[in-house]
């Protein structure tokens, strides 16, 4: 799964999700990309499970990009402990993704599969998503 | 010059939000001609007419010819802004052009001959490295698009601005070196997690924070 490999902070502050999307709004680098229509935290665990779905369904073919990485930790106190005595330990990696992002691209198949894996991807996410596609301007 | 497309355009005295707030409730876009050392004009253009345009491709290497205070102008769309969540096109800005003038581009590369690439048929991806290719060209000689033939290319090939031809005029602003187009990449490979070491690890992790937390609870107590 996706983390960083060292931080400089062990412990982040949950933060707010607001506003939208300024940058990776357009299709960098594939031809078909997944949109988020919604702001929300995506984990690490959530992001593996859309690629893994999408790579499945086109059987090895094309080619994926994921654009969005978490980077931000967030911590969970263990069941049955009262409040207080300061912040639980890190759990788990989350990005926090603005409607507007693309959060995933793919080129080397044709659009019905292309559309097809990221419905089985955004079947994964705990956004609404669209398929955009590349027009030569 | 290249083929003139006509698109009727009105001319906007009102500039601000609350003017443009009211174009773009009537249906319309705002825009902007600029260039050949006159004043900028702000214009509006209808939705429906530029998303067609749009649909059709190659919206940024066409000449149209605008009507501009009853004056036929030359101009080239320079840039196109959209919405991050609608995709809808928001604003666009117009240059104006001369009969002489030389302009920087980016023209769309075209690839042919897929099926005849051996490293696309063993399931390669083309990874498309540069989709438009920026040159200078005169406005007289705008090519529609760069067209780059795949047939002998093998997985970790690469094409390069060398392998076609560029039409008369035309020079790629890179000079310095052989740029890269495209590459024959190899497909993604499935990285199966292996299940039983991960959940080993969290089952560690959340039983190594519950003693710390039963530790601390005893010392309270």
């Amino acid at each position: 799964m996706l983390q960083p490999k060292k931080t400089k902070f062990r412990k982040a502050h949950k933060g707010r999700v607001k506003g939208v999307a300024t940058s990776a709004t357009t299709l960098n680098f594939g031809t078909f990309g997944l949109k988020s229509l919604q702001a929300e935290r995506i984990t690490a665990r959530q992001i593996e499970a859309a690629r893994v779905a999408m790579t499945r369904y086109m059987k090895r073919a094309g080619r994926v990009w994921v654009r969005i990485f978490p980077d931000i930790p967030v911590s969970k106190k263990p069941t049955e402990v009262r409040m207080g005595k300061g912040k639980g330990s890190p759990e788990f990696w989350v990005v926090r993704v603005k409607p507007g992002k693309i959060m995933f691209e793919v080129d080397g198949v044709s659009h019905e599969v292309a559309k097809a894996a990221f419905s089985r991807a955004a079947a994964k996410l705990p956004v609404k998503t669209k398929v955009v596609e590349q027009l030569i301007k | 010059m290249a083929k003139e497309n006509k698109l009727n355009i009105e001319i906007r005295d009102t500039t601000g939000k609350s003017a443009i707030k009211k174009i773009i409730a009537a249906g319309n876009i705002p825009s902007i001609i600029y260039g050949l050392g006159q004043e900028p004009q702000p214009i509006s253009i209808n939705r429906l007419t530029v998303q067609k345009e749009l649909k059709a491709g190659g919206f940024l290497t066409k000449i149209f010819s605008l009507d501009v205070n009853g004056k036929n102008t030359l101009a080239i769309p320079r840039d196109v802004q959209f919405h991050p969540i609608s995709d809808l096109p928001i604003h666009i800005d117009f240059l104006r052009l001369g009969a002489d003038s030389k302009i920087v581009l980016d023209i769309p590369a075209i690839f042919i001959n897929h099926e005849l690439s051996p490293g696309l048929k063993r399931g390669g991806v083309l990874n498309i490295v540069r989709r438009t290719i920026q040159l200078n060209c005169p406005a007289n000689n705008i090519p529609e698009e760069i067209v780059f033939d795949l047939t002998g290319l093998e997985i970790g090939d690469a094409i390069h601005i060398s392998a076609t031809k560029l039409p008369e005029g035309a020079t790629p602003t890179i000079t310095d070196r052989d740029f890269t187009i495209g590459t024959v990449a190899a497909p993604t490979v499935i990285k199966e997690p292996d299940p039983v070491a991960d959940d080993t690890a969290v089952a560690e992790g959340e039983a190594g924070d519950a003693k710390t937390e039963e530790s601390s609870e005893d010392k309270k107590d």
